[in-house]
């Protein structure tokens, strides 16, 4: 079982000017369940996407099954033996099994599904995987972990030499991640190639026949599973030096701002507890899905909490809505600033000022003369390039509309700023006029949270570093204790009990 | 940043241009139709008339704009002119006097724009499926509380609300003229009117940078029966008796208004001038087609080719 069944060499991609990709490889053979590790942007989504013809690389060879294969869109991939399970499940909920397994394609005749054939082919399908589910049952019964199995059947059902798993076990409990496992075996033992994006080292040692690791868009290295362990493969992941400068300055740490006990929401993160202080910045880290951002967005009033206490200054504090937040001098630059940030299609003065009409404007009246003064003082505080303060905000670069949304929340002189990811998807300059920015905030005395998710941002920029994984906060590394390898081990949760 | 900040003369008349076309639509139709009819066309007697008929549809078009400009829709407005109508002539007739009667109608109205905006925000049911609900409801009532009769015989005085002239100008324009006027000012220049706009833009944002999205969706559906009671009042009085069906249909012709003067269906851009000027666009062109002698279904056809129009270039407008 040594023959290559996909190659790919020198892929190398670009969105406007930036690389995503550059000049990676991948190598996966027959019958092997192979991991593609790295950080988050490290590339691997790119990778996956080239694969099934959703980006096209600029540069770069790639061959499947022997041939040079160009796959322009899904379906030529499909075509040719590759099939993808989303992180997300996307079956409908309202039909069966069977005909979730066969949607698009149902045995028919003149016209009409002959059901009974649909059912007899699902069942088929399901015992040889050894999956047992009913093909009558509405997927909507079923557990995320049948489902996922329903998702698996239905990438066989096509038959695919390859199957691509974008972190399946993100949603599963740990017995359920063993059906799993013991599904990925049977495939592997009938010659399907598996590759398994995946964050968790400790699955990755027990399934994988390899890995490849990525990093910043580059190919770094590829190895057998039995040839590396943990430790290195969490070097080889982050193994880059701190070469960006961050402007962090010493800020003179004061008391306590804000003070998080126990802070719980079901199914998303449990018994939460940290503080912050004035002056202070504190990094949040931690992988995709760990929780980091629903945690903050539950402090902030944006999402219902189960249970767990808040406090500002010393008191307890309820708070049920942002406006509740906002009143107790918090303040949240959210994840994405298109989503749930900017009103886009409205004016950049609109956007910076909408938090505070109602220190402007006590009356229901606008007063648009002190509303545009301050826009005009925080366009010219932020440096904030536009021809127009009344011009939409979509127009502007991701980077000024960040500040946009940065203005707006100065504007309301918060004790506590969180900002979630403040410069994805900007340029270097203004990452580091921002970096710059929230520096002088701390200076100011102001309590800083900051979630991101590059590490070398949160090793230059914080004061302290909470850890998050799993909804849990693993530990808070002080500035001295932070490395790249510390922290990444508490993200993957790789930290034995006394280790 | 320079370079970005001046904007040429010339791009600066384009700009002028773009932002206003529907007004330059507006005047060229006008300019059109004087010139093939300036005998039946530009009088005194065709214009007034006009500018009478449109008043309805105008008052719900800008109503409609508020709600649309949150991302919403209200299509029961049609039916709350019918059941706003039927309760002023009733209290008017049981001898309710004068400006209680409009008030009561006003306020009918606007409860049943409160009940839709409390069911759409609480339960976050789409407004479409809501307000088709109360459509139907608001149908309903109307014709119970007439039990299915036309109600006439209230006090003549009441007629000048839909007949009287003023300084030669009817009374329904100088109502029309009032409410966008109040409801301009009310989105240009209030706290209100900015939330209204920030959410239709986004709604998500909005909550997160502390709007109470709650209220002002309440307050915008409110806003939007209340002036399908005030629609009703002037239809009531100007037809001279109140119809348990008047108002059917007059939904879609208010967002077809709206449409027309720029307001966008997925909420957060929109103009009360613009909704105007699309009321008088589509009243200009019934009035234009039946003094060609185009007659009323080949009217439908073209109001609908209009319509069309209007949405696919709203929809491109979205896309870029």
């Amino acid at each position: 079982m040594d023959d290559v069944i996909l190659e790919m060499r020198g892929i190398s991609k670009t969105f406007s000017g930036v690389y995503a990709l550059r000049d990676a490889q991948l190598t996966i053979r027959r019958g092997e369940v192979h991991a593609l590790i790295g950080e988050n942007g490290a590339g691997k989504s790119t990778l996956m996407k080239i694969i099934l013809g959703v980006h096209a690389p600029d540069a770069g060879e790639m061959t499947f099954k022997g041939k040079a294969f160009r796959p322009q869109k899904p379906m030529d991939a499909l075509q040719a033996g590759i099939s993808m399970i989303h992180q997300e499940i996307s079956l409908a909920d309202n039909m069966t099994v069977a005909e979730n397994i066969w949607i698009g394609r149902e045995p028919a005749s003149h016209g009409f599904v002959n059901y009974k054939a649909l059912r007899e082919d699902a069942a088929k399908l399901l015992a040889e995987l050894r999956i047992i589910i009913d093909p009558s049952e509405k997927v909507g019964h079923l557990s995320v972990a049948q489902m996922q199995m329903v998702e698996i059947a239905r990438a066989i059902s096509y038959n695919a030499d390859l199957i691509i798993m974008d972190e399946p076990t993100s949603a599963l409990t740990e017995e359920e991640v063993g059906m799993l496992f013991s599904i990925i075996r049977t495939l592997r033992d009938k010659g399907v190639s598996v590759i398994m994006i995946t964050h968790k080292l400790d699955e990755l040692f027990e399934i994988s026949d390899a890995v490849t690791v990525l990093r910043d868009g580059s190919y770094v290295s590829a190895h057998p599973i039995s040839e590396i362990d943990e430790k290195k493969l969490i070097s080889l992941m982050v193994g880059r030096e701190l070469s960006e400068l961050f402007p962090k300055q010493e800020a003179q740490i004061g008391e306590t701002v804000l003070r998080v006990q126990g802070l719980t929401r079901k199914g998303l993160f449990e018994d939460v507890s940290f503080a912050v202080h004035r002056g202070e910045i504190l990094g949040v880290a931690g992988l995709m899905g760990a929780g980091r951002s629903e945690i903050m967005t539950a402090l902030f009033g944006g999402m219902p909490v189960d249970g767990g206490e808040i406090y500002i200054d010393g008191e307890r504090v309820a708070i049920r809505n942002p406006r509740d937040a906002i009143r107790h001098g918090l303040a949240m630059v959210t994840e994405d600033r298109k989503l749930t940030g900017l009103s886009l299609c409205r004016s950049c003065k609109e956007n910076i000022s909408v938090t505070n009409l109602k220190r402007t404007s006590p009356s229901a009246f606008l007063n648009k003369k002190k509303e545009m003064e301050e826009v005009r003082e925080m366009i010219h505080a932020l440096s904030i390039r536009l021809a127009d303060p009344e011009q939409a905000v979509r127009s502007l670069s991701g980077g000024n509309q960040q500040k946009i949304v940065l203005a707006r929340w100065l504007l309301t002189a918060p004790k506590v700023l969180i900002l979630d990811e403040p410069t994805r998807g900007i340029d270097v300059g203004a990452k580091s006029e921002i970096h710059r920015l929230i520096s002088e905030l701390a200076c100011k005395g102001m309590a800083v949270i900051m979630i991101s998710s590059e590490l070398p941002e949160v090793l230059g920029m914080s004061d302290r570093i909470m850890v998050v994984h799993g909804g849990r906060v693993r530990g808070v590394l002080s500035r001295a204790e932070a490395t790249q390898e510390n922290v990444m081990a508490l993200a993957t949760n790789t930290v034995k009990e006394g280790a | 940043m320079e370079a970005a900040a001046k904007p040429k003369g010339n791009s600066r008349l384009k700009r002028f241009v773009g932002d206003n076309k529907i007004l330059f639509i507006f005047i060229a139709l006008f300019i059109v139709m004087s010139a093939v009819r300036p005998d039946a066309f530009f009088t005194y007697t065709n214009l007034t008339n006009l500018l009478k008929q449109i008043a309805v549809n105008a008052i719900l078009a800008v109503g409609m704009t508020v709600v649309m400009t949150t991302g919403s829709f209200d299509l029961s407005v049609g039916s709350v002119v019918g059941v706003a109508g039927v309760v002023v002539a009733l209290s008017a007739k049981a001898g309710v006097p004068g400006i209680a009667a409009l008030l009561i109608g006003v306020l009918v109205g606007a409860a049943f724009g409160c009940v839709n905006g409390l069911a759409i925000a609480a339960f976050k049911i789409p407004s479409f499926i809501v307000t088709l609900a109360m459509m139907q409801a608001a149908r309903g009532l109307s014709y119970m509380f007439c039990e299915g009769f036309p109600v006439t015989g209230f006090p003549k005085s009441y007629l000048f609300i839909g007949q009287g002239y003023f300084l030669g100008v009817p009374v329904p324009v100088y109502i029309m003229a009032a409410v966008a006027v109040l409801v301009a000012v009310l989105m240009r220049q209030t706290k209100f009117g900015r939330y209204v706009y920030f959410i239709g833009g986004n709604e998500e944002a909005a909550a997160l940078s502390g709007i109470n999205v709650f209220k002002t969706r309440v307050l915008s559906h409110t806003l939007c029966g209340l002036l399908a009671g005030v629609a009703g009042i002037v239809l009531t009085f100007r037809v001279g008796s109140a119809m348990p069906a008047a108002g059917e249909g007059f939904e879609m012709d208010a967002i077809a208004a709206a449409v027309i003067g720029g307001c966008s269906l997925s909420g957060g851009v929109s103009r009360i001038s613009g909704t105007v000027l699309g009321a008088l666009i589509l009243g200009l062109i019934s009035n234009g087609m039946n003094l060609l002698g185009v007659t009323t279904y080949p009217q439908m056809v073209i109001k609908g080719a209009i319509i069309f129009v209007a949405v696919l270039l709203d929809t491109r407008a979205n896309k870029k």
